[in-house]
């Protein structure tokens, strides 16, 4: 008859699944490839030609994820892999659509005066748009994760996106700047995040000092 | 006082949960297995708070049986002893889920 082990009562799938999750993200290291995107999408609202490659980047920050993931966390929590689809590719997917969808809501709204993208036919509320799908994002990592740095990460999409639209800039700034700024300050509240993450587990988790155990 | 038998109870049907699933050790390690692609032993062992020396001696049985696929390799210099739930350990877990909930149901309140 087996005694009663030392653990924790019985997890549901459930729980097993929020913290395989929470392994992928709670090391920092998918805010900063994200963070990184980020900036790459913002310019990319300034210089439209390089969306045409944005899902090679996209592809390209998914890859550069991994190994910095892994050295992170292999030898302090562990070596997890999710199945397909999960972190980081439907963040960095949504940050692409969070700058497809207003750019292209911008061209639907611009062709109809002749002139594509034209900045006098730019909606100032551009940036809301994108705000939008990054804060529906960032809260859906939220709830598969229960981390909670990405609720402040969704609720700050909301408050920086509508800063953009409201803010009185000067001439200076032009309507498809105000989109670009949300995304070049996203980029650096990601990065920050990522930064504060990752010190902080390297903090509290430490290196093992050999692999712990093995199959006899 | 015995309780009348409930119509269509079988004992049998509660034995017949497979107990290599049924142990709650094992249990805690193939459903940690069965939400991710791979882990390693270390993942695992933090997932499931079992100690080194149990989780060793339920992988053996489990990859006796074919539910749980082990793999050793090398990340450097370092050892990694690479995890995997097999097709007929997601099946053996499916089964036991279905047949327990069934067994389950057939209980007296």
């Amino acid at each position: 008859m087996t005694t009663a082990t030392k653990t924790q009562p019985a997890d549901s799938i459930t729980d097993f699944r929020r913290r395989a999750y929470r392994h992928a993200v709670e090391d920092g290291a998918i805010d900063l490839v994200v963070g990184v995107y980020t900036l790459m999408v913002g310019v990319a609202t300034q210089r439209r030609f390089f969306l045409a490659l944005a899902v090679v980047y996209l592809m390209a920050m998914a890859i550069a994820w991994k190994p910095l993931h892994d050295r992170l966390t292999s030898l302090r929590t562990g070596y997890a892999e999710l199945p397909l689809g999960a972190a980081p590719i439907p963040l960095l997917s949504a940050v692409l659509l969070a700058g497809l969808v207003p750019i292209g809501v911008v061209a639907v709204s611009t062709i109809a005066t002749g002139a594509l993208w034209n900045l006098a036919g730019w909606p100032t509320w551009a940036p809301v748009l994108a705000g939008a799908v990054l804060a529906w994002a960032f809260l859906d990592t939220a709830r598969r994760s229960g981390v909670g740095r990405f609720r402040f990460l969704s609720a700050a999409s909301v408050a920086v996106s509508v800063f953009f639209w409201l803010f009185a800039f000067g001439p200076g700034i032009n309507p498809s700047d105000r989109l670009t700024l949300f995304f070049f300050v996203m980029a650096g509240l990601l990065l920050a995040a990522g930064g504060v993450a990752m010190a902080r587990f390297v903090r509290t988790r430490p290196v093992t000092e050999e692999e712990a155990g093995d199959v006899r | 006082m015995s309780a009348d038998p409930v119509p269509g109870s079988d004992p049998q049907t509660i034995a017949g949960v497979e107990r290599l699933v049924h142990e709650p050790g094992r249990l805690a390690v193939l459903a940690c297995l069965a939400v991710v692609s791979r882990a390693d032993f270390l993942y695992v062992m933090r997932e499931t708070g079992l100690s080194q020396g149990n989780l060793s001696s339920h992988l053996s049985k489990l990859e006796a049986a074919g539910y749980v696929a082990v793999e050793k390799t090398f990340v450097g210099k370092v050892p990694r002893t690479v995890l995997q739930l097999t097709e007929a350990g997601r099946e053996a877990l499916r089964t036991y889920r279905n047949r327990l909930v069934d067994a389950l149901s057939r209980l007296p309140e």
